[in-house]
């Protein structure tokens, strides 16, 4: 009789229904949070999630508790989407179709390390749900600048400032042709949670681009999580739309958009913006709304 | 029936995964690796091979894929090699430490920079301290016989580690040779059923890789090394049912001639077949010499290297690799296993055949007639490393030749 070895692996600590992530190892008003909740609440027990180095790996598992009780799996950080991709095959060739994989990782391991693996299984149309959640810094190790940080932003690796634009992500997902394309806010969670049941029922790969942002790398009480998500919603600096097959839709238009120095006077990261800075900002922001349809 | 065919090194790999049936093939195509990948390719295109056959957009995706079809309970089968091959290092750690058994077939080619597409082992001995088993392939044969080995010898319930079936860049990838290929149904039975376990699976919701403490970091590595050594009996337990099944040699961890001789050649991959013809010469001229082919460089067979050179007056490591200030690798592994053993005897290494240079029997049996009478450059007393054909006016670090650079004409 062979004894199987153990295996680094925990069994899961609680039922489904309680709430699935563990909160106490999260910072306090981390906005990554209610994005993974909303995941596993909405998408129930067939599924599986890839996630790779990050904020949320961190706060989703401890050497002694699982906190979320569905197969996870804390994954290399460049690579999800293409674990991910062998993930859906098994499952496909086991006849598990039923079964959603989802990738949730972090702006850095999205856009910039990761950005190669992403691309690949976007080109390759894989069936697999892909969620950034984006706080708009590599936080995992302390906030340093990443290709989604917003221009002129403070951080640790950019002391006077982000001199480049934020990466735009979902339209670069959708310019890969794959037929469902989301941005979301944690602020407007009943939209977050309708494109998130519209992103289970299609088949192929779908992008789900999430505003989480975080306290102590933004510079905010931690309790002005939702405010200042917010703020970026409707100053316009965040904008929420879909692209389904290749249509664009915006899903909330402010009726009149607040001004963008009001969300940057929220933040540390933007206290040592001149009046022209943000009012180039604002210019920005205006521009990128009229090209919108 | 089986039967016999004229196949390639890759056609044989090839033939092996359409026997073996593996659910989930991730790949990313790379010289000369490729030829087999557009065998298999085709194979599932026309049915003859049912399995999930994915165009990955690099090498390390396509390893990471191969243990995310590992971790959601399917067989997975990958191949790749030199750049490629260190293209994955990360994920080969993840492989091994997630314990999927993955076979991955590494067509050995050298390592950039100076550029090159031909032989030599250092791209699979780049990962030798990843947890992967490494069988390196004597021949075509070989080549088919060890990768349908390699399935049945990663999934047993003992080992649950991910192999290498390593073999050389056009010596074996583009060269034909006669093999004898089992019968399907044949192997279906030598293989049983896919034994893969699911760690990802909605009915056993687990969360897999947790940030671990040092209280227990070790454990896990000591489980995947104890692992590892039970390789050791299941590789050769394998080899035995193989040849039961269907007929042939039993391949263990090492080959070695009988007897094995007073001068033993120690080597592998396909240098290994050429020393075999120069010892059977050397043997017809009355020369006390024999051959130890090492098959399973990981786990290293030192137990079985120890037995085989217990009556070896002199041991001569033929490396097809180098790492700049250290040793080759057999050379090396040799001395450790004899270290400590009444009257061990005298190691001599020759590093030979880097970047696909040729090594001939007249090169091999040469080495082993001055090596034997202690002539030079196997005179000194020190335990010396000869460079086996190389050019000494052009190996001169003030050569102009001595860089990698070409210059347009």
């Amino acid at each position: 009789m062979v004894r199987p070895t153990p295996l680094p692996t925990l069994p899961r600590s609680r039922r489904f229904s309680l709430p699935p992530v563990m909160k106490g190892t999260a910072c306090e008003g981390c906005g990554a949070l209610p994005a993974a909740d909303l995941l596993a609440e909405l998408l129930g027990p067939k599924m599986a999630v890839i996630c790779p180095a990050s904020c949320a790996a961190t706060f989703s598992l401890s050497y002694t508790n699982a906190s979320w009780a569905i197969p996870f799996v804390h994954w290399i950080f460049e690579s999800a989407p293409a674990a991910a991709t062998g993930l859906r095959h098994a499952y496909d060739a086991r006849g598990m179709r039923d079964v959603q994989v989802v990738c949730f990782a972090g702006d850095s391991g999205t856009l910039d390390i990761g950005f190669q693996a992403l691309s690949g299984a976007a080109s390759r149309n894989e069936n697999i749900l892909y969620i950034c959640y984006d706080n708009e810094v590599a936080m995992n190790t302390q906030g340093q600048a990443t290709s989604s940080s917003p221009a002129r932003a403070r951080t640790p690796t950019t002391p006077r400032g982000v001199s480049t634009l934020k990466k735009d992500a979902p339209r670069i997902m959708a310019a890969h042709g794959v037929p469902y394309v989301a941005t979301a806010a944690v602020s407007h969670l009943a939209d977050y949670q309708a494109k998130l049941k519209r992103a289970a029922r299609v088949r192929g790969f779908r992008y789900l681009h999430v505003l989480s942002p975080c306290p102590i790398a933004w510079g905010y009480p931690h309790d002005q999580t939702i405010e200042v998500t917010r703020a970026a919603v409707e100053t316009g600096m965040w904008m929420l739309y879909e692209i389904t097959d290749g249509r664009m839709k915006i899903s909330y238009r402010p009726k009149r958009r607040r001004p963008v120095r009001e969300y940057l006077a929220l933040q540390r990261r933007f206290a040592h913006l001149s009046r022209r800075e943000a009012h180039s900002l604002q210019r920005r922001v205006d521009e990128s709304w009229r090209a919108t349809p | 029936m089986s039967r016999r065919e004229l196949l390639t090194g890759n056609e044989a790999a090839a033939r092996a995964v359409r026997l073996s049936k593996p659910q989930v093939i991730p790949t990313y195509p790379i010289t000369p690796q490729s030829p087999m990948l557009e065998i298999i390719a085709r194979d599932v295109e026309t049915g003859l091979l049912q399995a999930e056959f994915v165009n990955m957009e690099s090498d390390y995706a396509a390893m990471a894929a191969a243990v995310g079809a590992s971790l959601g309970g399917a067989r997975a089968f990958t191949a790749t090699n030199s750049q490629g091959l260190l293209f994955m290092a990360e994920h080969l750690y993840t492989a091994s430490g997630s314990r999927c058994p993955i076979v991955m077939a590494v067509v050995n080619r050298a390592i950039s920079v100076p550029h090159s597409r031909y032989a030599d082992h250092n791209d699979a001995l780049a990962a030798n301290r990843a947890g992967w088993l490494q069988l390196f392939c004597e021949d075509a044969q070989e080549i088919l016989d060890a990768t349908i080995q390699l399935f049945r010898i990663c999934e047993d319930p003992r080992v649950r580690l991910p192999g290498m079936l390593c073999y050389e860049s056009f010596i074996h990838s583009n060269t034909a040779e006669g093999v004898v290929v089992p019968e399907a149904k044949a192997v279906d039975r030598f293989l049983g059923g896919v034994c893969v376990e699911a760690l990802l699976d909605p009915a056993v919701p687990r969360s897999l890789n947790p940030p671990t403490p040092p209280e227990w970091y070790m454990e896990f590595k000591f489980v995947e090394h104890q692992a590892m050594e039970a390789a050791l009996a299941v590789i050769p337990e394998v080899g035995r049912a193989y040849a039961e099944a269907f007929g042939g040699r039993p391949r263990g961890l090492i080959e070695t001639t009988e007897p094995v001789g007073r001068c033993v050649i120690v080597s592998m991959g396909s240098i290994a077949k050429t020393a075999r013809r120069a010892v059977r010469e050397l043997k017809a001229e009355g020369l006390p010499v024999g051959l130890l082919r090492v098959r399973a460089y990981r786990p290293v067979p030192v137990e079985a290297i120890r037995k085989a050179l217990g009556e070896a007056e002199l041991v001569i490591a033929i490396d097809r690799n180098c790492a700049a200030g250290s040793h080759g690798v057999l050379y090396d592994e040799v001395r450790s296993a004899l270290y400590g053993t009444g009257g061990a005897p005298r190691v001599v290494g020759v590093i030979a055949g880097l970047g696909g240079r040729d090594v001939t029997v007249r090169q091999i049996k040469e080495v082993a007639r001055r090596a034997l009478k202690r002539e030079p450059p196997f005179d000194k007393k020190e335990d010396p490393i000869e460079w086996l054909g190389l050019d000494r006016a052009r190996a001169r670090d003030e050569s102009p030749q001595s860089r990698p650079l070409a210059r347009a004409v």
